[in-house]
């Protein structure tokens, strides 16, 4: 059990420390680069000394973080569940949904101030606008990717709409609603900095401004660090809960079955 | 003489298929006594998962009638055991919780749903696999699952449609035999699709032989052999001779 | 684990990751919240109208009066209670003030000129610093020794309309053709200098200079007033023409105080600094010795001796942005230039004693 975890593990971790090494060597060879390029070290010193106060930034960005992620799945859920309602929906809810992705932040940022203040509103309505879509497009490809024998299963049982959407429907979407939700806890923490431009006292994103007006890089450097390692912690967390909702659909990646002879047709990873 | 299970008079159906009507059925007879094995033969195409779909109610015939249990006015869905090729189970159920779906859809309390899958189970020596998941099953498992199912939602009427048809002959023979003991304790009405003549001789009172696309009865045979049903029956001579003529109209229908 | 269990589990990370996160979030509030003590100011009666003021840029010595005043207290004298805004990369100061959504707030006589053309219009109530201190500059080892080796150079702008006028009038004055790249930066101008991706850029001498050579970067100094640019404010201290007609008092008592920041300032640059660095949150300045040096440098530049703090002269109104009217640096909403404008409407020294 330790040698497979190591074994998992082991080769990210080597090359990690490899390409940590180089960095520090490179920085240390040429100094002119330390100066946009900080080294690992000075990094690590002025993550250290600087502690309370990222410490102090990182709290607002977290809560902007989970709310905007428990706003999005929720969102993400309903539209994903309107869009299957009929084709009707989804022709007339999709494009909708394609163009709040491509309205610029710059266009926006004006409205979110005026409307919203310099609270907490504005970073979580942006967290959400980026990360509802991933969730409901996924969710809604799940759904729609139900196997129709089973359907028709479940229709010949006498089930309702909404009984085959209960039992049947949305467990079976849920792999894909997990893949929409890795995307976007990958996406929330960077969304709720960039909501953090448009205005904000406190935050890592405001930190990261304040810190690069005032040519701290090596400070930059260690908040970016630090956004790293929360949107690693984001997606871990999803991995985690994907692990203990759907033990089936892992074990059904054993080599022993194949997947067409259960209840679903096999879903791409 | 009581009201047939299942009667089907007159029953057609044809499909659009772009600009053309694809005739699937032409007009069907067909019937199923209370407590009778019957089975449904045909070449592949014919139409037999049509007609199932229309007795199940997933589709309506353009003529004709169905009525089951001497009712042919009221909604069919939810009115019979039916049970497509796939076992179709679902994974993130148990194999007690796959039992219990039709139950579950019928919104029988879960914990009194639970008890009747348990017990089911347990008479039909699977209760060691209760709390498996499909993933873990082999191909055979996971029809006899599927199968008790069927028969949780429905004791009285099952509709099952090749259900042995993707399993190996060892396989296929020991859930055959498993099948008549189930049939034999429940006595459902039985309708059985199959093109394994053989299969078909083993299990049923009476055998329908469809003719191929568009669909009509070409033969009704009866089956007279004792019950209950043993491997060894199938060499008689009364069935190798019924055998053989069936798998002569059949052949002819294939090549056609 | 059955089915129930995990499912419980699961949901259960989730709500944690909330409760724990709200909980550290709400400590934090709560440990943030400053109660406004009215009765502690006799003279209000209890009651001090809040204020909204809007900086133009992350905390720096630009804005040191203010800062000051509401250190040491003299806004709530003026019965003012006043918030400083944070800093927002994306909405400017101007769109805020002619909004409303601020008070009043910070910005320069280009902006200000830019705004009345698209219909935003902010007035000028003050003149942070009497003499234009801002320069084009260029790294020493880069051989660039007078504007007009800016030809053909990369200059790293700010995207503003004017700054191509400007920069082609400065290059030519020095005699050379006025042509340069002009490429926009959303990143600290000053690495882009050092890492020699551009070549000039237009800085403010009392801060990016002082903290270039505190990083031990040699930079040719141009300041602009010297290459023919005519000489104007930057930073002014802007409010909105409604806010003007309807509580004229609020904003004289407001520049009452914020004199006596700037005042006190010019003559404790020492003292002025460290009230700077304590109005701010911890970690504003990982330089506290720039905050000092640029101080330094800075509070002699404030007013020249003899003259009222912020006063604002016509010369500086007419001058520059004629120069910009001239040049087509002024754009109207359809990104057109304009062809005249009444400057006079766009300052007041209504509310400097």
């Amino acid at each position: 059990m330790k040698l497979r975890w190591l074994a998992s593990y082991g080769p990210a971790f080597v090359l990690t420390v490899a390409l940590l090494a180089i960095w520090e060597l490179a920085v240390r060879a040429d100094l002119s680069l330390a100066n946009f390029l900080p080294s690992p070290s000075s990094i690590w010193s002025a993550l250290s000394l600087n502690w309370g106060v990222i410490y102090d930034n990182t709290i607002p960005t977290l809560m902007e973080t989970v709310l905007g992620l428990f706003v999005s799945t929720a969102l993400g859920l309903l539209l994903a569940i309107l869009l299957d309602l009929s084709s009707w929906s989804r022709r007339a809810i999709y494009p909708l949904l394609i163009t709040s992705q491509t309205v610029p932040l710059v266009a926006l940022a004006p409205l979110m101030l005026i409307w919203f203040g310099f609270g907490i509103m504005p970073k979580v309505i942006i967290v959400t606008l980026y990360c509802f879509f991933p969730i409901a497009v996924a969710t809604a490809d799940g759904l729609a990717s139900a196997e129709p024998d089973l359907l028709k299963l479940l229709k010949s049982m006498g089930a309702s709409r909404w009984q085959t959407l209960w039992l049947v429907r949305l467990p079976g979407a849920l792999p894909s609603f997990y893949s929409g939700l890795r995307i976007a806890a990958t996406y929330s923490v960077t969304g709720a900095i960039v909501g953090e431009f448009v205005g904000a006292e406190k935050g890592l994103g405001i930190y990261m401004v304040t810190s690069a007006n005032s040519h701290a890089i090596p400070v930059v450097f260690a908040t970016i660090f630090i956004t790293a390692i929360l949107s690693l912690a984001f997606f871990s967390l999803v991995n985690i809960m994907e692990r203990l909702t759907l033990p089936w659909y892992h074990a059904s990646r054993l080599p022993l079955q194949d997947a067409s002879s259960m209840g679903q047709r096999p879903l791409a990873r | 003489m009581q009201s047939p299970k299942l009667l089907v008079q007159g029953v057609s159906k044809s499909f659009r298929q772009g600009s053309q009507w694809l005739e699937t059925l032409r007009p069907i007879d067909l019937e199923v006594a209370p407590g009778e094995f019957v089975s449904l033969i045909g070449p592949s195409g014919c139409g037999k998962s049509t007609l199932f779909n229309i007795i199940a109610g997933l589709e309506q015939p353009d003529s004709g009638s169905v009525a089951i249990d001497g009712d042919e006015k009221s909604q069919r869905t939810g009115k019979t055991g039916y049970m497509p090729q796939q076992p179709l189970l679902l994974p993130w159920r148990s194999v007690e919780e796959n039992v219990m779906l039709g139950l579950d859809v019928r919104r029988v309390p879960r914990q009194q749903a639970r008890v009747q899958a348990r017990e089911l189970l347990k008479h039909f020596g699977l209760s060691d696999f209760a709390q498996h998941y499909p993933a873990t099953l082999s191909g055979g498992m996971r029809q006899r699952v599927a199968l008790l199912r069927t028969v949780l939602f429905n004791p009285k009427f099952l509709l099952l449609d090749e259900p042995f048809g993707a399993l190996d002959a060892l396989t296929r023979l020991s859930c055959q035999m498993w099948l008549l003991d189930l049939w034999q304790e429940v006595h459902a009405s039985v309708l059985f699709i199959t093109h394994d003549v053989r299969e078909a001789i083993l299990l049923s009172d009476r055998i329908y032989l469809m003719s191929a696309r568009p669909a009509q009865i070409l033969r009704v045979a009866e089956v007279h052999l004792e019950r209950p049903r043993r491997a060894a029956q199938l060499a008689d001579a009364e069935v190798v001779q019924l055998e053989q003529e069936l798998i002569a109209l059949l052949v002819k229908e294939q090549v056609l | 684990m059955n089915r129930r269990n995990r499912l419980v589990l699961s949901i259960s990370i989730p709500v944690l990751l909330i409760v724990i996160v709200g909980a550290l979030f709400l400590h934090q509030q709560m440990a943030n919240s400053q109660n406004t003590n009215a009765n502690a100011v006799p003279n209000c009666h209890g009651k001090l109208t809040p204020m909204k003021f809007a900086l133009d840029w992350t905390p720096n010595t630009n804005h040191t009066g203010i800062y000051v005043a509401k250190e040491k207290g003299w806004y709530r004298e003026q019965c003012i209670d006043l918030t400083i805004l944070p800093y927002s990369s994306t909405v400017s100061p101007d769109t805020l003030v002619s909004s409303g959504q601020a008070d009043a707030g910070i910005s320069s006589t280009e902006s200000i000129v830019a705004d009345a053309a698209v219909n935003q219009p902010v007035v000028s109530i003050a003149a942070i610093i009497q003499h234009n201190t801002s320069a084009l500059v260029a790294l020493a080892s880069s051989g660039l020794n007078s504007p007009r080796d800016f030809d053909g150079k990369i200059y790293g702008g700010f995207g503003a309309p004017y700054e191509g006028a400007v920069v082609s009038a400065i290059i030519r004055h020095a005699g050379g053709k006025g042509d340069f790249r002009n490429v926009t930066l959303s990143i600290d101008t000053m690495q882009a200098l050092e890492t020699k991706q551009i070549d000039f850029a237009w800085v403010f001498e009392g801060w990016e200079v002082i903290q270039a050579e505190r990083a031990g970067f040699k930079l040719k100094v141009f300041p602009i007033t010297s290459f023919g640019i005519p000489d104007y404010y930057t930073p002014n201290i802007i409010a909105n023409s409604q806010e003007i007609r309807k509580d004229p008092t609020l904003l004289r008592r407001f520049m009452l105080a914020t004199s006596e920041g700037y005042n006190y300032a010019i003559k404790n640059p020492h003292e002025a600094a460290q009230l700077l660095i304590n109005g701010t949150q911890a970690g504003t300045f990982p330089d506290q010795g720039l905050v000092f040096a640029s101080q330094t440098f800075l509070s002699s530049h404030y007013v020249d001796a003899g003259r009222t703090w912020g006063w604002q002269d016509a010369s500086a109104w007419q001058g520059y942005p004629g120069f910009m009217l001239k040049n087509k640096a002024i754009l109207n909403a359809n990104n057109q230039p304009i062809t005249s404008m009444n400057f006079n409407t766009l300052w007041t020294n209504h509310f400097l004693q």
